[in-house]
C-alpha cells in the first residue's frame, strides 16, 4: 500500500517533527488537575461573553442601537427646539401686540414659545407670506373680528397662545365696556384640582413606565434571542459539543451559556439606559425620568429574571435546530411570545392584568406596573417572582434533555416533541 | 484498564449493540475493527457517556465508571469538530479547562503538544484559517488533553495525511508504553496490523474476535505452503491434513490443530526433494474478512 505517497500540502504548513519527544506521557508531567477548579458553567459564561465582546456583529449592532437612541433624543431635541419658535405675519400693530400678549401668556404658563411678528404691507402680503411657508401664521383682524391664517394647517403654538391672546384681550376690553374687571368677571370660575392617593403613582406614569420597560424587554429579545439561539447551535453544527458533552453536563453547559448571553444582555440595557437617562437630562424632560425612576425597582427585579427565562426558551429553541438556518424557523414561536408580552404588558389592565402577572413572562411588565399602580400586596410580587424562578428553571432542565437527546441527531431538525421523545 | 460488560444499546426496535464484552489494557493499543453500521461508534459513545446504555456495565479500574473518571478520558469523536472562529490555543485551552485543568499549566501543555504536530506558529490562528489537515492535527490535540488516563478514539486516522499519520501512530504508541490504555477504530487494517497489540472485531452489534493479533492469527488450523518442485496431492491421504490445494510446484496444506508439521515434512522427504516448507500466517485482515463473512 502506498501510504506514504506524499500528498501536496493545501498551505504552507511544516511537517511535525515526529521524533521529537517533546510530551512523551512517560516523562511524570506535572498533574493538571486541581483539587477545585471553576464551575464549568462558569467557565463556559465567561467563554461566551468573551466571544461576543470581540464579535463584530455584537459590537457594530450594539453601537447602532446606541447611535439611534442618540440619534432620537437630538431629533426630539430640534424638534422641541423648532416647535416652540414660530414666525406670525401681521399687518397692523394691534396684531403685533396680540401675538407678544399670546408669548406673554406662554411663558406664564412655562412653555418654551417664542413668537415673531413680520410686519407686512397688506391682507394679501399677509397671505402670501403665510402661503410661501415664511410664516407658520397670519394674524389678521377683518370686518371686527380676528382670523388666524394657516397654509396647509393650523399650526398648533399659534392656535393655543394666540388664541388665548385673543380671548383675553376680548375679555379685558368686553368687561371694562361693561364697567367690570377681568377679576370680578372670572370669579368663582377657578377650578381646584386635589388628588386623593399621592402615593401611587398616576395612572399615565404607569403606563409610561411599562411602555419603557416592556419595550426594553421586547429590545432585549431582539438582540439577545435570535443570537443566544445561534450559538446553541453552532455547537451542535460544528459538533464540538460531543467533546463537551464527554466532558461536562449539558446543563453545566446550556447554564453558561444563558448566563452569559444574559449578563451582556443586561450590559447591553444598562448602556442604553443611560445614555437614555442622559439624554433626557440633556433636554430637560426630568419629570419622564422622574416616573419611570420611581418603579425601576421592581421593574429591574422582574427584567432579569423575565431575560433569563427568555433565554432559556431561546436556548431551547436552538437546541432543536440542527444547522443555523434553522434557527428562524425554531425561535420563531418565541419571538411570538415575545411580542405579546410587550402587546399585553401595555395594553392589558384591570382583571386580566391581575392575572398575567402571575404569569412568568408576562409578568415581566405586569406585576411591576401593578406594584407601582400600588395594588399589590407585598406577597403578590414575590409569588409571581418564584414562579418565574421555577419556570426558568424547568426550561433550562427540558431544553438540556432536548439538548442531549437531539445532540446527536445532527441529520434533521426536531419539534419540541420529537426531542422529548428520543431516548438518551 | 477499561471493560466493557455484556454492554447492549437499542435504536427503538433496532439493536446497535448487543451484549458486547471486552477489555482494553493499560500498556496497549486495542484495534476495534468492523465494517460500517457494526456498532463502534455507538460503544464508544457509551464509554465516554455521550449515550446512555440500554445494558450492561462499564467498568474503569474495576468500578463502574464515574463522570470524573470520563474528564481524564481522552476523546475523538467520529463527527469532528471545533470552533471555527476561535484561535487554536484558545479553544483547546478552554476545552481543558472543562476537563477541570488549570488554564495555565493546561496552556503550557497544549503548546507542547502544538509544537509537537507541528503547528506551534499555528497556535493563535483561527482554526477556519487553517489547511484540513491543520485542522485534523488541532482535533488530535483536543484528543490529548491534559494527562489522559484513558484514549478513545474513533477514527483517528481518517483524513490524515501520511505525515500526520505517522505522528498519530508514534503519539498512540507512546502513550500506550507509558501505560495508558489505548482503544481505538480503523478502517484500515494494514495501520491495525502495524500498530496493534490487541484487536476486537465487531459485526453487526456483535464481537466476533477479540484477543492479541498473534492469538487472532493461530485460533484456526495452521496452514503450510509445501515446495517441492512438482503437485504434492499425495499429502491428501495424510491422517492429519484437513484441506489441501494442489499447487503446481507442490501445495497448501491445512492440518489438524496440535498436529506436528514434522511428519508432513518427513513424508515429504521421503518421497524427494523438499525445497521449503513455510507456516502460512494469516494477515489481520484476512482474519477480519473470514469473521465477518459469516
Amino acid at each position: 500500500m502506498s501510504a506514504m505517497t506524499q500528498t501536496p500540502e493545501t498551505d504552507t504548513e511544516t511537517a511535525p517533527a515526529p521524533t521529537a519527544p517533546v510530551s512523551s506521557p512517560e516523562a511524570p508531567r506535572p498533574r493538571t488537575r486541581t483539587t477545585r477548579s471553576a464551575a464549568p458553567w462558569r467557565i463556559v459564561a465567561a467563554r461566551e461573553i468573551q466571544v461576543k465582546l470581540t464579535n463584530r456583529g455584537f459590537l457594530v449592532s450594539t453601537f447602532v442601537t446606541l447611535a439611534l437612541i442618540v440619534g432620537a433624543i437630538g431629533l426630539q431635541l430640534f424638534l422641541a427646539d423648532s416647535m416652540g419658535k414660530i414666525t406670525v405675519a401681521v399687518v397692523d400693530q394691534k396684531s403685533g401686540q396680540i401675538a407678544g400678549l399670546g408669548e406673554k401668556l406662554a411663558r406664564q404658563s412655562d412653555q418654551d414659545v417664542t413668537i415673531s411678528v413680520r410686519q407686512e404691507s397688506s391682507a394679501d402680503a399677509v397671505r402670501e407670506t403665510v402661503r410661501s411657508g415664511e410664516a407658520e401664521a397670519g394674524l389678521l383682524y377683518e370686518k371686527g373680528g380676528w382670523t388666524l391664517l394657516g397654509d396647509t394647517g393650523q399650526n398648533d403654538v399659534a392656535a393655543t397662545w394666540i388664541g388665548a391672546a385673543v380671548q383675553n384681550s376680548a375679555l379685558a376690553a368686553n368687561a371694562q365696556d361693561a364697567g367690570t374687571s377681568m377679576e370680578a368677571l372670572s370669579k368663582g370660575a377657578q377650578l381646584h384640582h386635589t388628588v386623593l392617593s399621592t402615593d401611587k403613582a398616576p395612572e399615565g406614569a404607569v403606563k409610561m413606565t411599562a411602555y419603557f420597560f416592556g419595550f426594553l424587554f421586547y429590545l432585549a429579545s431582539v438582540l439577545l434571542g435570535s443570537a443566544l439561539a445561534t450559538s446553541v447551535v453552532e455547537e451542535k453544527q460544528n459538533r464540538i459539543v460531543e467533546l463537551i458533552a464527554s466532558s461536562v453536563p449539558l446543563r453545566a453547559l446550556l447554564v453558561g451559556k444563558i448566563v452569559g448571553s444574559t449578563l451582556l444582555a443586561l450590559a447591553q440595557m444598562t448602556l442604553f439606559c443611560l445614555v437614555g437617562a442622559i439624554g433626557l437630562l440633556a433636554t430637560g424632560e426630568t419629570a419622564i425620568l422622574t416616573d419611570v425612576v420611581g418603579g425601576m425597582g421592581w421593574f429591574l427585579v422582574f427584567y432579569v429574571v423575565g431575560i433569563a427565562v427568555l433565554a432559556c426558551l431561546y436556548a431551547a429553541a436552538g437546541a432543536l435546530a440542527t444547522r443555523s438556518e434553522d434557527v428562524q424557523a425554531t425561535t420563531t414561536p418565541v419571538n411570538a411570545v415575545t411580542a405579546l408580552v410587550f402587546i399585553i404588558g401595555i395594553a392589558a389592565s384591570g382583571g386580566m392584568r391581575e392575572i398575567l402577572s402571575f404569569i412568568p413572562l408576562t409578568s415581566t411588565v405586569t406585576m411591576p406596573a401593578r406594584v407601582l399602580a400600588g395594588e399589590v400586596t407585598w406577597w403578590e410580587p414575590a409569588v409571581a417572582l418564584a414562579l418565574s424562578l421555577a419556570a426558568a428553571a424547568a426550561i433550562v432542565t427540558l431544553s438540556s434533555r432536548v439538548y442531549r437527546r437531539a445532540l446527536l441527531q445532527t441529520d434533521r431538525k426536531l419539534s419540541f416533541g420529537q426531542a422529548l421523545k428520543l431516548g438518551d | 484498564m477499561l471493560e466493557l460488560k455484556e454492554l447492549v444499546r437499542d435504536f427503538d426496535s433496532n439493536r446497535a449493540v448487543d451484549h458486547v464484552s471486552f477489555r482494553v489494557s493499560g500498556g496497549r493499543l486495542t484495534g476495534f475493527v468492523g465494517g460500517n453500521g457494526a456498532g463502534k461508534t455507538t460503544t464508544m459513545r457509551m464509554i465516554m457517556g455521550v449515550l446512555a446504555k440500554t445494558d450492561g456495565r462499564i467498568h474503569w479500574d474495576g468500578e463502574p465508571v464515574t463522570a470524573a473518571d470520563r474528564r481524564d478520558f481522552g476523546y475523538m469523536p467520529e463527527e469532528r469538530g471545533l470552533y471555527p472562529k476561535q484561535s487554536v490555543l484558545s479553544q483547546l485551552v478552554y476545552l481543558a479547562r472543562l476537563r477541570g485543568q488549570d488554564a495555565a499549566p493546561a496552556r503550557a501543555h497544549m503548546l507542547e503538544l502544538l509544537e509537537r504536530l507541528g503547528l506551534a506558529e499555528k497556535s493563535q490562528a483561527k482554526l477556519e484559517s487553517l489547511s484540513l489537515g491543520n485542522q485534523q492535527r488541532v482535533q488530535i490535540a483536543a484528543a490529548l488533553l491534559g494527562t489522559p488516563k484513558l484514549l478513545v478514539l474513533d477514527e483517528p486516522f481518517s483524513g490524515l495525511d501520511p505525515h500526520a499519520v505517522d505522528t498519530m501512530a508514534e503519539l498512540l504508541r507512546e502513550y500506550a508504553d507509558a501505560g495508558v490504555p489505548v482503544l481505538f477504530s480503523s478502517h484500515q487494517l494494514d495501520l491495525v496490523e502495524r500498530l496493534c497489540d490487541d484487536l476486537v472485531i465487531m459485526t453487526r452489534g456483535r464481537v466476533v474476535g477479540q484477543g492479541t493479533a498473534d492469538e487472532l492469527r493461530h485460533r484456526d488450523r495452521p496452514r503450510f505452503h509445501l515446495v517441492t518442485g512438482s503437485p504434492a496431492g499425495w499429502a491428501r491421504a495424510l491422517p492429519d491434513v484437513t484441506d489441501l490445494e494442489e499447487l503446481p510446484d507442490g501445495a497448501r496444506v491445512e492440518l489438524r490443530p496440535d498436529t506436528d508439521p514434522g511428519l508432513l515434512l518427513a513424508e515429504a522427504l521421503r518421497r524427494g526433494p523438499v525445497h521449503a516448507l513455510t507456516p502460512l500466517v494469516p494477515s489481520i485482515a484476512d482474519i477480519y474478512r473470514e469473521m465477518t463473512a459469516a
